[in-house]
């Protein structure tokens, strides 16, 4: 279990994370989500002990990670972003090194590095060099190397960036299998397709901030169920904000001179509708946008601008 | 104390499966090192070399001879052999002489009677200086005659014209010529010879030394590459922690439970492994070359093993002060060239002005390199080593602390 509390880091004037609480509970894998800069691995740097929070707490399975770093450590898996192996080494020998590293004894680390490698499908490249493997087995091995130690809390920084569809799915299945050995996961990303078929709960980040958090479900619901439908072209924002504003179930998101936002149930339906306001209001549109409720959608409607940007 | 081991061995495997960097911290001293010996004319135990010389008498008279006695008197640069001339010719021809000395036929009445003659000198044109040295000597002959000419000149040509026909010198004449030319060499001794200076060399030699090797260029010289090498290998290991960043391991280590105490423990430990067995190597093979007991060799091993180790723990903190690898180098680069051409690795001490030498000993590198010179030559007991050792080994722990400290400053975590 991962227990952050106003969690705050700056970097003299720069906010990295500014007032971050959530709780992630173990058997789940709960999602950061949020564009990159967002503040996703300082929360990550600040839970793993890597960085000293400015301000606030983090409590891993109950124990302060600043109090009692060591001890919180050794409960911990992290999985960063970028490969952390000595490509000089072999697999087996470098999963060796990290539990030992995590203070596995040498009694138990050889079969439990035979396992691991069973586990992320490396068995028969465990005495070869890591310089030999290929991106998506690489990427494997980071993993591997996260949990040899078999930790209650298991950090992931971002770990498909880069990565080609198989691997990424593999990597999929291992996050999965760890969430159900009970592992509190706690999974960073900014892809929305990530989030939403591998995390039970999700926070979503922005500029240092919890914008929105809670289940798939009760983060969709705050889209009522609302298409987002959006409009490219040249508008007066003043007029159409007036015009559309005036319709029934119309929510509008965005209102620029160059894009329109707007968030209403049953959008297909109402498109003659809505265009007829938007050309009554002296709008010309150049291109449409119809899209279901999604995370996407809502981090659009709660920050007004795409994941990716 | 697991941590500790796994980590040693980790690195240990590492460095062994790139033996190219090893080789090179190792190779590029000796390299400097043989460089250095060559330009200072090689080792203590090498000898002069010397020119064979083939003479070859057209003539055979017993005047060939005395030029072949004063080739061979002079200096024993040359090993002088009378040959027949196809023979010579060939020899050289083969390469397995560095010159040929033919005496034309003519030779004693141009000697005697100061008319002219060519000597030819053939030279081995593999050879660059010897030959050269071997026509310079030749072409002093010339010079010789001259002046001989001018002093018994006379006698000489009337030896030469031969007495009358039908008869033989009288004894009178013969003693005659004989007392002119006793004396005249008995006036001349004074200036030909002259003992102008008397030099008193009187060796001191210490008891010890009567055991040990012959103090040559090549055993002064050896600890100072060592020490070249001992730095090398331990800027090369400092280096590493940047590879280690750029793998990202250094960030995963920071956050494993153990910290930066072990894990850069570990590196040392392996660092300190590598520094041993490359100072093991280096001075037994200079033991066994050079002629120093090999009784000596333990300890000035050992002495070589703690001083890389404490160089290592130096290094990674001057790594770690920088801001980047390329930073580090530079620093350390900055720090390195200045300490071994001072301290005794790019010219022994004993070849430096006093000033430089005294400044030299007062360097971490070059202290060391005293005492590693003062074990080879047997002039350190075990006693008189302890501060010196306590000494490094506080530098070395301090360096240690120091760069665990600035690992953790940086990195966080552990």
């Amino acid at each position: 279990m991962i227990e952050v509390q106003d969690l705050r880091k700056t970097y003299g004037d720069l906010v990295a994370v500014d007032g971050v609480s959530f709780t992630a509970e173990g058997g789940a894998v709960f999602g950061l989500l949020g564009p990159n800069g967002a503040g996703k691995s300082t929360t990550i740097g600040c839970i793993s002990g890597l960085l000293r929070p400015t301000a606030g707490s983090v409590r891993v399975l109950g124990i302060d990670v600043v109090g009692d770093g060591r001890e919180a450590r050794r409960r911990l898996g992290v999985v960063p972003q970028e490969l952390a192996l000595y490509e000089d080494l072999s697999a087996r020998e470098n999963l060796d090194y990290w539990a030992a590293a995590y203070g596995l004894g040498r009694g138990d680390r050889a079969a439990r590095v035979e396992e691991v490698l069973e586990l992320v499908g490396l068995s028969d490249r465990g005495r070869d060099r890591v310089k030999t493997f290929s991106g998506g087995m690489k990427r494997r091995l980071n993993f591997a190397c996260g949990v040899v130690h078999r930790p209650d809390v298991l950090l992931l920084d971002e770990p498909t960036v880069g990565v080609d569809p198989q691997s990424r799915v593999r990597l999929f299945d291992l996050v999965r299998a760890e969430r159900d050995r009970g592992t509190c996961v706690l999974y960073t990303t900014h892809y929305m397709e990530e989030a939403e078929s591998l995390c039970d709960r999700l926070a979503i980040v922005d500029h240092g901030k919890v914008i929105a958090h809670g289940t798939l479900a009760e983060l969709r619901s705050l889209l009522g169920e609302r298409d987002l439908l959006r409009l490219a072209g040249a508008f007066d924002p003043a007029a159409q904000r007036a015009a559309l504003g005036a319709l029934a179930d119309v929510e509008v998101v965005q209102c620029e001179a160059e894009a329109l936002t707007l968030a209403l149930p049953a959008a297909s339906r109402r498109l003659p509708e809505l265009f007829e306001a938007v050309a009554r209001a002296g709008g010309d549109v150049r291109e449409t946008t119809l899209t279901q409720p999604s995370l996407e959608t809502l981090f659009i409607k709660l920050t007004g601008k795409e994941l990716r940007q | 104390m697991g941590y500790l081991l796994r980590s040693a061995h980790k690195d240990a495997l590492r460095l062994y499966r790139d033996p190219v960097a090893v080789l090179l911290w190792i190779g590029i001293p000796l390299a400097i090192g043989a460089l250095i010996s060559l330009a200072f004319g090689g080792g203590g135990s090498a000898s002069v070399p010397r020119a064979r010389v083939l003479l070859v008498d057209r003539e055979g008279t017993f005047l060939g001879g005395l030029v072949a006695g004063a080739l061979s008197n002079a200096g024993g640069l040359f090993a002088v052999e009378e040959v027949a001339e196809e023979e010579g010719r060939a020899a050289l021809a083969r390469g397995e002489a560095t010159s040929l000395v033919v005496l034309p036929g003519n030779f004693s009445e141009a000697l005697l009677l100061e008319e002219p003659a060519t000597i030819e000198v053939l030279q081995n044109p593999a050879q660059r200086i010897l030959p050269r040295i071997v026509e310079e000597t030749v072409s002093t002959l010339p010079d010789l005659v001259f002046y001989v000419h001018r002093l018994i000149g006379e006698d000489l040509r009337a030896m030469a014209a031969g007495p009358d026909e039908g008869t033989t010198f009288p004894d009178e004449r013969i003693a005659e010529v004989s007392v002119r030319i006793n004396r005249l060499v008995e006036r001349l001794q004074g200036t030909l010879f002259p003992p102008v200076v008397d030099v008193e060399v009187v060796v001191e030699r210490e008891d010890e030394q009567d055991e040990g090797p012959q103090v040559g260029f090549a055993l002064l010289f050896l600890p100072g590459i060592l020490v070249m090498s001992l730095m090398f290998v331990a800027q090369g290991l400092g280096e590493d922690l940047w590879r280690e960043d750029a793998m990202t391991t250094l960030r995963r280590a920071a956050v494993a439970p153990h910290g930066f105490g072990a894990f850069l423990g570990g590196k040392l430990l392996a660092g300190a492994g590598v520094v041993l067995l490359v100072s093991a190597v280096f001075l037994g093979v200079g033991c066994l070359y050079l002629g120093v007991p090999l009784a000596r060799w333990p300890a000035a091993a050992a002495w070589g093993g703690l001083l890389g180790t404490a160089m290592i723990a130096a290094m990674f903190g001057l790594q770690l002060v920088a801001s980047s690898q390329k930073a580090g180098n530079v620093l350390t680069m900055m720090i390195v060239f200045p300490l071994l051409m001072i301290g005794g690795s790019f010219f022994p001490f004993e070849a430096m002005p006093g000033w430089m030498g005294a400044v030299g000993r007062l360097t971490p590198n070059g202290w060391a390199l005293e005492h590693l010179k003062a074990i080879l030559l047997g002039r350190a007991d075990a006693t008189a080593l302890l501060a010196p050792t306590a000494g490094l080994v506080a530098a070395g722990a301090a360096c240690f602390a120091f760069s665990t400290w600035r690992l953790r400053a940086r990195y966080g975590g552990g």
